[in-house]
Protein backbone atom coordinates (compact mmCIF):
# COMPACT_ATOMS: atom_id res chain seq x y z
CA UNK A 1 0.00 0.00 0.00
CA UNK A 2 2.81 2.46 -0.26
CA UNK A 3 1.51 3.40 -3.62
CA UNK A 4 -1.10 5.26 -1.95
CA UNK A 5 0.91 7.17 0.76
CA UNK A 6 1.83 10.35 -1.89
CA UNK A 7 -2.52 10.60 -2.50
CA UNK A 8 -2.66 10.61 1.08
CA UNK A 9 -0.23 13.87 1.56
CA UNK A 10 -1.61 15.08 -1.43
CA UNK A 11 -5.11 15.34 0.06
CA UNK A 12 -4.03 16.64 3.67
CA UNK A 13 -2.23 19.19 2.15
CA UNK A 14 -4.95 20.57 -0.51
CA UNK A 15 -7.12 20.29 2.58
CA UNK A 16 -5.28 22.14 4.99
CA UNK A 17 -4.83 24.70 1.80
CA UNK A 18 -8.52 24.85 1.28
CA UNK A 19 -9.27 25.25 5.19
CA UNK A 20 -6.97 28.34 5.04
CA UNK A 21 -8.39 29.95 1.77
CA UNK A 22 -11.38 30.06 3.99
CA UNK A 23 -10.19 30.50 7.55
CA UNK A 24 -7.37 33.49 6.88
CA UNK A 25 -7.88 34.35 2.93
CA UNK A 26 -4.78 32.44 1.77
CA UNK A 27 -5.13 32.82 -1.88
CA UNK A 28 -6.21 29.43 -3.55
CA UNK A 29 -3.44 29.70 -6.49
CA UNK A 30 -0.73 28.66 -3.65
CA UNK A 31 0.17 26.22 -0.75
CA UNK A 32 -0.55 22.74 -3.06
CA UNK A 33 -4.04 22.69 -3.50
CA UNK A 34 -4.75 23.13 -7.05
CA UNK A 35 -6.86 26.24 -7.22
CA UNK A 36 -5.19 27.86 -9.59
CA UNK A 37 -7.44 29.72 -12.69
CA UNK A 38 -9.85 29.48 -9.62
CA UNK A 39 -9.64 33.59 -9.34
CA UNK A 40 -7.39 36.62 -10.61
CA UNK A 41 -4.07 35.45 -9.38
CA UNK A 42 -2.38 37.70 -5.97
CA UNK A 43 0.11 39.31 -8.29
CA UNK A 44 -3.47 41.29 -8.98
CA UNK A 45 -3.36 42.51 -5.15
CA UNK A 46 -2.24 46.11 -4.91
CA UNK A 47 -0.90 47.31 -1.54
CA UNK A 48 -1.00 51.24 -1.06
CA UNK A 49 1.14 52.88 1.08
CA UNK A 50 -0.34 56.39 2.37
CA UNK A 51 1.54 59.55 3.96
CA UNK A 52 -1.75 61.46 5.27
CA UNK A 53 -3.88 61.87 1.99
CA UNK A 54 -0.92 61.35 -0.19
CA UNK A 55 -1.05 57.50 -1.66
CA UNK A 56 1.04 55.25 -3.76
CA UNK A 57 1.29 52.07 -4.92
CA UNK A 58 4.16 49.56 -4.49
CA UNK A 59 5.02 48.18 -7.87
CA UNK A 60 3.37 44.51 -8.57
CA UNK A 61 6.13 42.35 -8.73
CA UNK A 62 8.61 44.34 -6.03
CA UNK A 63 9.38 46.53 -3.75
CA UNK A 64 11.72 49.63 -5.02
CA UNK A 65 13.82 50.58 -2.69
CA UNK A 66 16.02 52.46 -5.00
CA UNK A 67 18.09 54.79 -4.61
CA UNK A 68 18.18 53.52 -0.77
CA UNK A 69 18.52 49.56 -0.83
CA UNK A 70 16.39 47.33 1.41
CA UNK A 71 16.62 47.57 4.88
CA UNK A 72 18.56 44.59 6.91
CA UNK A 73 14.96 43.30 8.14
CA UNK A 74 13.66 42.87 4.62
CA UNK A 75 16.53 41.47 2.10
CA UNK A 76 14.40 39.57 -0.17
CA UNK A 77 11.88 42.19 -0.46
CA UNK A 78 10.23 40.79 -3.69
CA UNK A 79 9.50 37.79 -1.51
CA UNK A 80 8.40 39.32 1.25
CA UNK A 81 5.21 41.03 -1.28
CA UNK A 82 4.84 38.06 -2.96
CA UNK A 83 4.17 36.39 0.82
CA UNK A 84 1.69 39.19 1.67
CA UNK A 85 -0.04 39.10 -1.60
CA UNK A 86 -0.56 35.21 -1.14
CA UNK A 87 -1.27 35.61 2.71
CA UNK A 88 -2.89 38.69 3.19
CA UNK A 89 -3.64 38.70 6.80
CA UNK A 90 -3.45 41.54 9.26
CA UNK A 91 -0.27 40.18 10.85
CA UNK A 92 1.53 39.98 7.85
CA UNK A 93 0.68 43.28 6.77
CA UNK A 94 1.63 44.79 9.97
CA UNK A 95 5.03 42.94 9.98
CA UNK A 96 5.77 43.90 6.12
CA UNK A 97 5.30 47.23 7.13
CA UNK A 98 7.69 47.12 10.33
CA UNK A 99 10.49 44.86 8.66
CA UNK A 100 10.06 46.53 4.58
CA UNK A 101 8.82 50.00 5.23
CA UNK A 102 10.89 52.18 7.86
CA UNK A 103 9.47 55.38 6.55
CA UNK A 104 8.42 57.12 9.55
CA UNK A 105 6.28 59.24 7.73
CA UNK A 106 4.10 56.53 6.48
CA UNK A 107 0.15 56.52 8.13
CA UNK A 108 -1.78 54.04 6.52
CA UNK A 109 -0.93 50.34 4.74
CA UNK A 110 -4.02 49.19 2.38
CA UNK A 111 -3.97 45.72 0.63
CA UNK A 112 -7.03 46.08 -2.43
CA UNK A 113 -7.74 43.03 -4.24
CA UNK A 114 -8.84 43.32 -7.96
CA UNK A 115 -11.54 41.24 -9.32
CA UNK A 116 -13.66 41.33 -12.86
CA UNK A 117 -17.37 41.69 -11.05
CA UNK A 118 -19.62 40.01 -14.16
CA UNK A 119 -22.72 41.15 -12.40
CA UNK A 120 -21.35 44.84 -12.64
CA UNK A 121 -19.58 44.07 -15.71
CA UNK A 122 -17.04 46.33 -14.19
CA UNK A 123 -13.39 45.73 -12.99
CA UNK A 124 -13.96 46.26 -9.13
CA UNK A 125 -11.48 46.62 -6.60
CA UNK A 126 -12.39 46.13 -2.36
CA UNK A 127 -9.88 46.75 0.26
CA UNK A 128 -9.19 43.31 2.06
CA UNK A 129 -6.90 44.96 4.66
CA UNK A 130 -5.37 48.18 6.18
CA UNK A 131 -2.97 48.95 8.89
CA UNK A 132 -2.96 52.60 10.50
CA UNK A 133 -0.63 54.36 12.33
CA UNK A 134 -0.02 58.21 13.49
CA UNK A 135 2.68 59.62 11.89
CA UNK A 136 6.17 60.28 13.67
CA UNK A 137 6.36 64.15 14.46
CA UNK A 138 10.55 63.44 14.21
CA UNK A 139 10.30 62.75 10.94
CA UNK A 140 10.96 65.74 9.37
CA UNK A 141 10.55 65.35 5.83
CA UNK A 142 9.92 62.25 3.99
CA UNK A 143 12.86 59.84 3.14
CA UNK A 144 11.29 59.15 -0.07
CA UNK A 145 9.19 62.10 -1.10
CA UNK A 146 10.73 60.89 -4.88
CA UNK A 147 8.75 57.93 -5.16
CA UNK A 148 5.74 59.77 -4.55
CA UNK A 149 2.89 60.46 -7.79
CA UNK B 1 17.33 -0.21 -20.34
CA UNK B 2 15.19 0.67 -22.97
CA UNK B 3 11.86 -0.80 -20.92
CA UNK B 4 8.83 1.70 -20.90
CA UNK B 5 9.76 1.82 -17.15
CA UNK B 6 13.34 3.36 -17.64
CA UNK B 7 11.74 5.37 -20.64
CA UNK B 8 9.80 6.82 -18.14
CA UNK B 9 11.83 8.01 -15.71
CA UNK B 10 14.27 9.11 -18.31
CA UNK B 11 10.39 11.82 -19.46
CA UNK B 12 10.53 12.69 -15.39
CA UNK B 13 14.75 13.61 -15.40
CA UNK B 14 13.64 15.59 -18.72
CA UNK B 15 10.58 17.36 -17.04
CA UNK B 16 12.77 17.90 -13.92
CA UNK B 17 15.34 19.86 -15.99
CA UNK B 18 12.53 22.22 -17.60
CA UNK B 19 11.05 22.59 -14.08
CA UNK B 20 14.70 23.99 -12.68
CA UNK B 21 14.47 25.74 -16.08
CA UNK B 22 11.40 27.88 -15.43
CA UNK B 23 11.56 28.74 -11.76
CA UNK B 24 13.56 31.59 -12.02
CA UNK B 25 12.65 33.10 -8.40
CA UNK B 26 14.39 29.93 -6.41
CA UNK B 27 18.36 30.43 -5.76
CA UNK B 28 20.92 29.94 -8.52
CA UNK B 29 21.91 27.46 -6.45
CA UNK B 30 19.28 25.22 -5.88
CA UNK B 31 18.49 25.41 -10.02
CA UNK B 32 22.19 24.42 -10.77
CA UNK B 33 21.52 21.61 -8.02
CA UNK B 34 18.52 20.06 -9.06
CA UNK B 35 19.24 20.36 -13.07
CA UNK B 36 22.95 18.66 -12.38
CA UNK B 37 20.49 15.98 -10.41
CA UNK B 38 18.33 15.83 -12.90
CA UNK B 39 21.15 15.39 -15.53
CA UNK B 40 23.10 13.10 -13.60
CA UNK B 41 19.67 10.74 -12.88
CA UNK B 42 19.43 10.07 -16.61
CA UNK B 43 23.13 8.18 -16.79
CA UNK B 44 22.52 4.52 -17.26
CA UNK B 45 24.35 4.19 -13.75
CA UNK B 46 22.48 6.53 -11.11
CA UNK B 47 18.78 6.40 -12.93
CA UNK B 48 18.72 2.73 -11.19
CA UNK B 49 19.20 3.87 -7.79
CA UNK B 50 16.43 4.20 -5.57
CA UNK B 51 18.47 6.97 -3.89
CA UNK B 52 18.72 9.49 -6.50
CA UNK B 53 14.53 9.55 -6.36
CA UNK B 54 14.93 10.10 -2.81
CA UNK B 55 17.23 13.03 -3.57
CA UNK B 56 14.96 14.44 -6.10
CA UNK B 57 12.16 13.91 -4.38
CA UNK B 58 14.24 16.26 -1.35
CA UNK B 59 15.11 19.10 -3.59
CA UNK B 60 11.95 19.46 -4.75
CA UNK B 61 10.35 19.30 -1.43
CA UNK B 62 13.34 21.86 -0.39
CA UNK B 63 12.43 24.55 -2.83
CA UNK B 64 8.63 24.55 -1.25
CA UNK B 65 9.88 24.20 2.35
CA UNK B 66 12.39 27.37 1.41
CA UNK B 67 8.75 29.42 0.17
CA UNK B 68 5.94 27.98 1.02
CA UNK B 69 4.11 30.72 -0.38
CA UNK B 70 5.61 30.84 -3.44
CA UNK B 71 5.45 27.24 -4.85
CA UNK B 72 3.71 26.57 -7.50
CA UNK B 73 0.90 23.52 -7.85
CA UNK B 74 3.44 21.46 -10.02
CA UNK B 75 6.18 21.61 -7.41
CA UNK B 76 4.13 20.02 -5.28
CA UNK B 77 3.27 17.34 -7.93
CA UNK B 78 6.53 16.84 -9.29
CA UNK B 79 7.48 15.79 -4.92
CA UNK B 80 4.46 13.52 -5.25
CA UNK B 81 5.91 11.53 -8.01
CA UNK B 82 9.65 12.02 -7.52
CA UNK B 83 8.31 10.28 -3.89
CA UNK B 84 6.02 7.71 -5.40
CA UNK B 85 8.65 6.30 -7.78
CA UNK B 86 11.34 6.36 -4.28
CA UNK B 87 8.48 4.65 -2.36
CA UNK B 88 7.65 2.01 -4.33
CA UNK B 89 11.25 1.16 -5.66
CA UNK B 90 11.89 -2.86 -5.81
CA UNK B 91 14.06 -4.76 -8.02
CA UNK B 92 11.27 -6.77 -9.38
CA UNK B 93 10.70 -4.42 -12.35
CA UNK B 94 7.67 -5.81 -13.79
CA UNK B 95 6.03 -5.66 -9.60
CA UNK B 96 7.41 -1.75 -9.25
CA UNK B 97 5.91 -0.70 -13.02
CA UNK B 98 2.83 -1.90 -11.33
CA UNK B 99 2.85 -0.01 -8.66
CA UNK B 100 4.47 3.43 -9.92
CA UNK B 101 1.33 3.05 -12.61
CA UNK B 102 -1.09 2.99 -9.20
CA UNK B 103 0.82 5.56 -7.69
CA UNK B 104 0.33 7.87 -10.34
CA UNK B 105 -3.22 7.05 -10.89
CA UNK B 106 -3.97 7.84 -7.10
CA UNK B 107 -2.55 11.15 -7.79
CA UNK B 108 -4.19 11.83 -10.91
CA UNK B 109 -7.34 10.88 -9.53
CA UNK B 110 -6.73 13.52 -6.20
CA UNK B 111 -5.30 16.03 -8.54
CA UNK B 112 -8.39 16.25 -10.66
CA UNK B 113 -10.79 16.00 -7.77
CA UNK B 114 -9.44 18.55 -5.76
CA UNK B 115 -9.17 21.09 -8.89
CA UNK B 116 -12.56 20.16 -9.28
CA UNK B 117 -13.69 21.26 -5.66
CA UNK B 118 -11.59 24.52 -5.80
CA UNK B 119 -13.65 25.63 -9.08
CA UNK B 120 -16.71 24.39 -7.11
CA UNK B 121 -16.02 26.45 -4.07
CA UNK B 122 -14.53 29.59 -5.78
CA UNK B 123 -17.67 31.73 -6.37
CA UNK B 124 -15.50 33.78 -8.61
CA UNK B 125 -14.60 30.52 -11.21
CA UNK B 126 -18.39 29.93 -11.05
CA UNK B 127 -19.78 33.00 -11.94
CA UNK B 128 -17.76 32.81 -14.72
CA UNK B 129 -16.03 36.29 -13.62
CA UNK B 130 -12.53 35.05 -13.56
CA UNK B 131 -12.80 33.58 -16.72
CA UNK B 132 -14.34 37.01 -18.11
CA UNK B 133 -11.24 38.73 -16.85
CA UNK B 134 -8.78 35.99 -18.58
CA UNK B 135 -10.92 35.61 -21.97
CA UNK B 136 -10.66 40.01 -22.53
CA UNK B 137 -7.11 40.04 -20.66
CA UNK B 138 -5.68 37.32 -23.53
CA UNK B 139 -5.07 35.39 -21.24
CA UNK B 140 -6.85 32.29 -23.23
CA UNK B 141 -6.64 31.18 -26.39
CA UNK B 142 -4.08 34.58 -27.00
CA UNK B 143 -2.82 32.45 -30.44
CA UNK B 144 -6.29 32.37 -31.46
CA UNK B 145 -7.22 36.16 -30.38
CA UNK B 146 -4.34 37.34 -32.29
CA UNK B 147 -5.25 36.31 -35.55
CA UNK B 148 -8.77 36.82 -35.74
CA UNK B 149 -8.88 41.03 -36.35
CA UNK B 150 -12.35 41.02 -35.70
CA UNK B 151 -11.45 39.76 -32.02
CA UNK B 152 -8.09 41.24 -32.17
CA UNK B 153 -9.63 45.10 -31.60
CA UNK B 154 -11.83 43.81 -28.67
CA UNK B 155 -9.23 42.30 -26.79
CA UNK B 156 -6.98 44.56 -27.07
CA UNK B 157 -9.11 47.84 -26.23
CA UNK B 158 -10.01 45.26 -22.55
CA UNK B 159 -6.27 44.62 -22.14
CA UNK B 160 -5.75 48.93 -22.32
CA UNK B 161 -8.36 49.34 -20.30
CA UNK B 162 -6.91 46.56 -17.50
CA UNK B 163 -3.84 47.77 -17.61
CA UNK B 164 -4.95 51.72 -17.09
CA UNK B 165 -7.01 50.19 -13.87
CA UNK B 166 -4.07 48.85 -12.43
CA UNK B 167 -2.45 52.16 -12.92
CA UNK B 168 -1.85 54.25 -9.79
CA UNK B 169 -4.90 55.39 -9.36
CA UNK B 170 -5.80 55.75 -5.31
CA UNK B 171 -8.42 52.93 -5.09
CA UNK B 172 -10.48 55.28 -2.35
CA UNK B 173 -11.18 56.98 -5.39
CA UNK B 174 -11.52 54.56 -8.00
CA UNK B 175 -12.83 50.99 -6.85
CA UNK B 176 -14.76 50.22 -10.02
CA UNK B 177 -14.68 50.96 -13.69
CA UNK B 178 -17.40 49.83 -16.29
CA UNK B 179 -16.22 47.24 -18.88
CA UNK B 180 -17.75 48.06 -22.40
CA UNK B 181 -21.02 46.46 -23.12
CA UNK B 182 -20.18 45.16 -26.41
CA UNK B 183 -18.17 42.85 -24.75
CA UNK B 184 -21.54 41.22 -22.98
CA UNK B 185 -20.93 37.82 -25.30
CA UNK B 186 -17.75 37.25 -23.82
CA UNK B 187 -19.09 37.12 -19.96
CA UNK B 188 -21.90 34.40 -21.58
CA UNK B 189 -19.56 32.33 -23.09
CA UNK B 190 -17.10 32.44 -19.88
CA UNK B 191 -20.16 30.89 -17.74
CA UNK B 192 -20.21 27.96 -20.13
CA UNK B 193 -16.68 27.62 -20.36
CA UNK B 194 -16.43 27.33 -16.47
CA UNK B 195 -19.13 24.56 -16.47
CA UNK B 196 -16.94 22.85 -19.32
CA UNK B 197 -14.15 23.29 -17.82
CA UNK B 198 -15.37 21.89 -13.99
CA UNK B 199 -17.56 18.91 -15.58
CA UNK B 200 -14.44 18.16 -17.89
CA UNK B 201 -11.92 17.84 -14.68
CA UNK B 202 -14.58 16.23 -12.69
CA UNK B 203 -15.28 13.35 -15.77
CA UNK B 204 -11.21 12.56 -15.79
CA UNK B 205 -11.33 12.16 -11.92
CA UNK B 206 -13.50 9.86 -12.16
CA UNK B 207 -12.84 8.09 -15.65
CA UNK B 208 -9.26 7.50 -14.33
CA UNK B 209 -10.47 6.11 -10.92
CA UNK B 210 -13.19 3.55 -13.57
CA UNK B 211 -9.87 2.65 -15.00
CA UNK B 212 -8.27 0.78 -12.56
CA UNK B 213 -11.11 -1.92 -12.99
CA UNK B 214 -12.72 -1.39 -16.41
CA UNK B 215 -10.18 -1.32 -19.74
CA UNK B 216 -12.89 1.41 -21.51
CA UNK B 217 -12.91 3.74 -18.93
CA UNK B 218 -9.35 3.62 -18.67
CA UNK B 219 -8.97 4.70 -22.76
CA UNK B 220 -11.64 7.19 -22.04
CA UNK B 221 -9.43 9.00 -19.11
CA UNK B 222 -6.40 9.16 -21.46
CA UNK B 223 -7.87 10.37 -24.27
CA UNK B 224 -9.78 12.93 -22.11
CA UNK B 225 -6.87 14.04 -20.50
CA UNK B 226 -4.93 14.37 -23.88
CA UNK B 227 -7.42 16.59 -25.29
CA UNK B 228 -7.84 18.41 -21.83
CA UNK B 229 -4.22 18.68 -22.08
CA UNK B 230 -4.36 20.61 -25.72
CA UNK B 231 -6.60 22.99 -24.44
CA UNK B 232 -4.26 24.14 -21.59
CA UNK B 233 -1.74 24.22 -24.39
CA UNK B 234 -3.89 27.68 -24.87
CA UNK B 235 -3.51 29.34 -21.48
CA UNK B 236 -0.77 31.68 -20.91
CA UNK B 237 1.43 30.23 -18.42
CA UNK B 238 0.45 27.07 -17.88
CA UNK B 239 3.09 25.02 -19.67
CA UNK B 240 5.31 23.56 -17.02
CA UNK B 241 2.25 22.10 -15.11
CA UNK B 242 0.94 20.66 -18.49
CA UNK B 243 4.22 18.97 -18.89
CA UNK B 244 3.79 17.46 -15.04
CA UNK B 245 0.13 16.93 -15.45
CA UNK B 246 1.41 14.94 -18.86
CA UNK B 247 4.05 12.98 -17.47
CA UNK B 248 1.85 11.39 -15.02
CA UNK B 249 -1.03 10.69 -17.40
CA UNK B 250 1.76 8.78 -19.14
CA UNK B 251 2.86 6.82 -15.77
CA UNK B 252 -0.91 5.43 -15.42
CA UNK B 253 0.03 3.42 -18.40
CA UNK B 254 2.73 1.59 -16.76
CA UNK B 255 2.09 -1.97 -15.54
CA UNK B 256 -0.95 -1.88 -18.32
CA UNK B 257 -1.76 -2.76 -21.30
CA UNK B 258 -2.20 0.57 -23.22
CA UNK B 259 -2.01 1.14 -26.95
CA UNK B 260 0.97 2.39 -28.21
CA UNK B 261 -0.95 5.36 -29.71
CA UNK B 262 -1.67 6.68 -26.58
CA UNK B 263 1.70 6.70 -25.03
CA UNK B 264 2.80 8.46 -28.73
CA UNK B 265 0.00 10.72 -28.05
CA UNK B 266 1.58 11.60 -24.63
CA UNK B 267 5.26 11.94 -26.13
CA UNK B 268 4.19 14.46 -28.78
CA UNK B 269 2.08 16.56 -26.59
CA UNK B 270 4.23 16.53 -23.61
CA UNK B 271 7.26 17.60 -26.07
CA UNK B 272 5.25 20.03 -27.28
CA UNK B 273 4.27 21.87 -23.81
CA UNK B 274 7.71 21.64 -22.77
CA UNK B 275 9.80 23.04 -25.68
CA UNK B 276 6.82 26.02 -25.46
CA UNK B 277 7.69 26.36 -21.50
CA UNK B 278 11.72 26.56 -22.65
CA UNK B 279 11.00 28.87 -25.40
CA UNK B 280 9.31 31.43 -22.81
CA UNK B 281 12.09 31.21 -20.69
CA UNK B 282 14.79 31.56 -23.84
CA UNK B 283 12.86 33.93 -25.70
Amino acid sequence: MRYMLPLAVLLVVASIQLARVHLVGQTRWRGGGFGMYTELHPNHTEVWVYRGDKPRQLDRPRVPFSPQPPPPTCQNPSERARELRALPTDAALDAFWADCLPDPTITSVELWKRRFDIERWAMVRTRVRSSERAASSSAGGSQREEDAP
Amino acid sequence: MSTPQAWQLRALCVVLLVFAASTARHPLEWRITMALGALLALTPWLIERRAVWWFLAASVGAAILFSPLSAANHHHLLLYMTAAIALTWSKDREHWAIDVGRASRGLMVGVMGVATLQKLLSPDFMDGSFLTFLLLDGGLGEVFWEHIPAFQGAISDAHKFFLWFADPIDPRRATARAVSARLMPVGTFAVVLAWLVVLGEGVIAALFALGAKFDRAELAAHVALLLFGAGLLFVRAEHVFLTTLLWLGAAVCLGRETPKLITRAYLVLGSVAACVALARVIL
